[in-house]
């Protein structure tokens, strides 16, 4: 039983460790077979405890971890209706990103490397999932970053890729900060770091401890989640490979802020400020990153802020109380999203660039990319029928029942969603060829697993009542009902403003042929709001001045000074000493003699 | 004999064993000397062992001929080697650690 769950991690594991350490010795076409290979073990162990343990709680001992005192971690994993999901989700689109990968690196020549680590990724993911307590998940989260961290500087030669990479490592060292403190804090508090102690003994926390760790921990989602104000990270992470920004940037690694707010539901009641932060990040983080998405020009740009914005969604989902309804976000949303990133990566491949204003006119090159294509951007704009749809539409009623001005914002995102998708789709595919000479459909090997999630973003959203139910053991899922024609005027103008959104994209970027590119706003949206001109002058220059300032004056007055006066005063000892080293032999007999007559002057000064 | 007159002994050896010491310049005589200093030491030790204390003074002298034993193979190694790079061994042979 517990051989089952310890093959989903392993697997990953041991073939990130045979890579790393053999990977040399491998052929390209070993390699090709044998990482997607470990993915797929871990995913079909995933399905076979999907099926046979179901929804039941429970803990799978492994060995102890650490033991001190009375304080004790089990090394064990957890198998409950939220890590099922996780786990069936990680796995399996890991598993199709894999495939795709192959088609897609196949020709670099670090695929060993990039397998390795896509490998690691995916292990650290599925323990940060199936962890029963907080030091274990912590230890998947830490890994997640550093696998995040090697493959956004995948390339590391261009001075892009490795500046993205360092930017995802140390604004992410910001929230893991706070999520360490709050897990000390817990600690403290609680003295047990289980998932199930945390969430049964909730209620019983002071209020104002409660609010504190969980926005420590919430700091920490906002960090990895790239939520403000730490979302910066992960545009700049576009560097990375398609294939990764798929998975880590998009499906997996980003929604496991989501995933720790929903596994610590019970701690985020307790104080409902801290819901109330969670709800309203995430729908200001959705408002701001869709607006940024309408002005980008890079594929990859518009697609990462995309993905803070549905980000935001899933947590406004989670912040209004309704956990199914943001987990469900979740589910859908890696299927879409790591499809539209794979299509984008299609087209990259394609035409060797990321600039859409150099695309046009891919709808017949490539059928297959097209189509997949337009299935995500319409799950994602949120049309009937898609996944995108059921999900979105369930957060914005639950936001409604909450706030009336978290469901106004939230729905006017949606019109921006699909706006800036249609937008995509027609500066890519529809129009002129600009710029572009020779572009080719993708292989198979990248298509099939395109094809795969296109299925899936469609029917994935079918399944909300029993997703809803699968979660229900947990204890803390529970949604708001909402009148039946309330929820119908609701959904008809989230629909009829996302619709409006794609004929407005049309109008403009296929029928007038031009964008709007004048005025204030555009060069606001275009400078991202100044955020990272902001955060450069608020941390970055005073935290670098004052490195410069203490490297030089205490660095240097103090530090060094000691240092090399610890090293003067022995050699100026030295020196000083030196003149008893005659070299003499009788010399060195006499100090001798004279040592002995002291010691037997002081041993029988009794006597005398 | 009494051990006053076998302590006198000891101490006359000691002395002369540290005064040859000083007073030589050849190696060899100068390590002879030592081994006499030595053995004046351990004929107070085995004075000891038979009217006081037997096992720890006994210990005593085993230890000083175990350890006058190793000094003597080293010396000897040692002199021998000066004797074959500089041809002679007196004391002033090896200064270099003059500070």
């Amino acid at each position: 039983m517990s051989f089952l769950l310890a093959l989903i991690v392993l697997a990953p594991a041991l073939g990130a460790l045979v890579l790393i350490l053999l990977g040399r010795f491998l052929g390209k076409r070993a390699v090709f077979w044998f990482s997607p290979a470990t993915v797929g073990i871990s995913f079909l162990a995933s399905l076979i405890a999907f099926t046979t343990f179901k929804n039941h709680p429970s803990v799978f001992y492994l060995f102890p971890w650490i033991s001190v005192g009375k304080f004790h971690v089990d090394f064990s994993l957890l198998w409950d209706p939220l890590s099922s999901i996780m786990a069936l989700t990680v796995s399996g689109v890991s598993f199709l990103i894999h495939i795709y990968s192959v088609g897609y690196m196949g020709e670099d020549p670090g695929f060993r490397r990039y397998f390795a680590y896509l490998n690691l990724f995916t292990f650290s993911m599925l323990l940060l999932v199936l962890a029963p307590n907080l030091p274990m998940m912590f230890v998947g989260w830490e890994g997640v970053g550093l696998c995040s961290y090697l493959l956004i500087g995948f390339w590391f030669d261009r001075d892009t890729a490795a500046d993205a990479g360092k930017k995802a490592f140390i604004v992410n060292r910001v929230g893991d900060f706070g999520f360490l403190l709050g897990i000390f804090l817990l600690f403290t508090l609680l003295g047990n770091l289980d998932f199930q102690y945390i969430n049964s003994r909730a209620a019983s926390l002071p209020t104002t401890a409660a609010t504190a760790a969980a926005l420590l921990l919430f700091l920490g989602a906002t960090g990895k989640s790239a939520q403000i104000p730490l979302y910066i990270w992960l545009p700049d992470a576009m560097e990375g490979p398609t294939p990764v920004s798929a998975l880590i940037h998009a499906a997996t690694m980003v929604t496991a802020g989501v995933y720790m707010v929903s596994r610590l539901f019970p701690l985020f009641a307790r104080s409902g400020l801290a819901l109330e932060v969670v709800a309203w990040v995430g729908i200001i983080t959705a408002a701001l990153a869709a607006t940024i998405a309408l002005v980008q020009n890079d594929i990859k740009k518009v697609l990462a802020y995309s993905t803070i914005s549905q980000i935001g969604y899933m947590f406004t989902g989670v912040g209004v109380g309704a956990v199914s309804a943001g987990m469900f976000h979740l589910f859908t949303h890696a299927f879409f999203k790591s499809l539209l990133f794979l299509a984008a990566g299609s087209v990259i491949h394609a035409v060797g660039t990321q600039d859409m204003r150099e695309m046009g006119g891919l709808r017949r090159k490539m059928p297959i990319t097209f189509w997949v294509f337009t299935i995500g951007a319409l799950a994602i704009s949120g049309i009937p029928g898609f996944a995108g749809f059921f999900s979105k539409d369930q957060i914005l009623a639950q936001a409604y029942l909450h706030s009336k001005t978290l469901w106004t914002v939230g729905v006017i995102t949606a019109g921006l969603t699909a706006f800036y998708m249609f937008r995509l789709i027609f500066m890519t595919f529809y129009g002129e060829p600009r710029g572009w000479k020779h572009a080719h459909e993708s292989p198979p090997v990248m298509a099939i697993p395109m094809e795969i999630l296109a299925l899936l973003s469609v029917i994935s959203g079918w399944f909300f009542s029993s997703f809803h139910q699968w979660l229900k053991p947990l204890g803390y899922i529970h949604l708001e009902e909402l009148a039946h024609e309330r929820e119908l005027i609701l959904m008809g103008v989230s629909v009829g403003l996302a619709l409006a959104a794609i004929v407005l994209a049309w109008w403009i970027y296929l029928k007038r042929k031009r964008g709007l590119r004048t005025g204030f706003l555009y060069t606001l949206l275009t400078n991202k709001y100044y955020v990272d001109e902001i955060y450069e002058a608020l941390f970055v220059v005073p935290y670098r001045e004052g490195a410069r300032a203490v490297s030089r004056y205490f660095d240097a007055g103090v530090i060094d000074r000691a240092v090399l006066g610890s090293g003067k005063l022995t050699l100026e000892g030295g020196r000083l000493l030196s003149f008893l080293q005659t070299g003499l032999l009788k010399d060195y007999a006499l100090w001798m003699a004279a040592g002995i007559v002291i010691a037997l002057f002081v041993a029988l000064r009794g006597l005398l | 004999m009494s051990s006053t007159a076998l302590f006198l002994l000891s101490a006359l050896l000691i002395s002369a064993g540290i005064a040859g010491f000083f007073v030589r310049k050849d190696l060899l005589t100068m390590l002879l000397s030592g081994e006499v200093a030595l053995s004046g030491a351990n004929l107070a030790l085995l004075v000891f062992a038979t009217r006081s204390s037997p096992t720890e003074a006994q210990a005593a002298v085993i230890a000083i001929l175990t350890v006058a034993a190793a000094e003597v193979a080293v010396a000897l190694a040692a002199i021998a080697v000066a004797i074959r790079d500089k041809g002679k061994a007196t004391e002033d042979i090896a200064s270099e650690m003059k500070g």
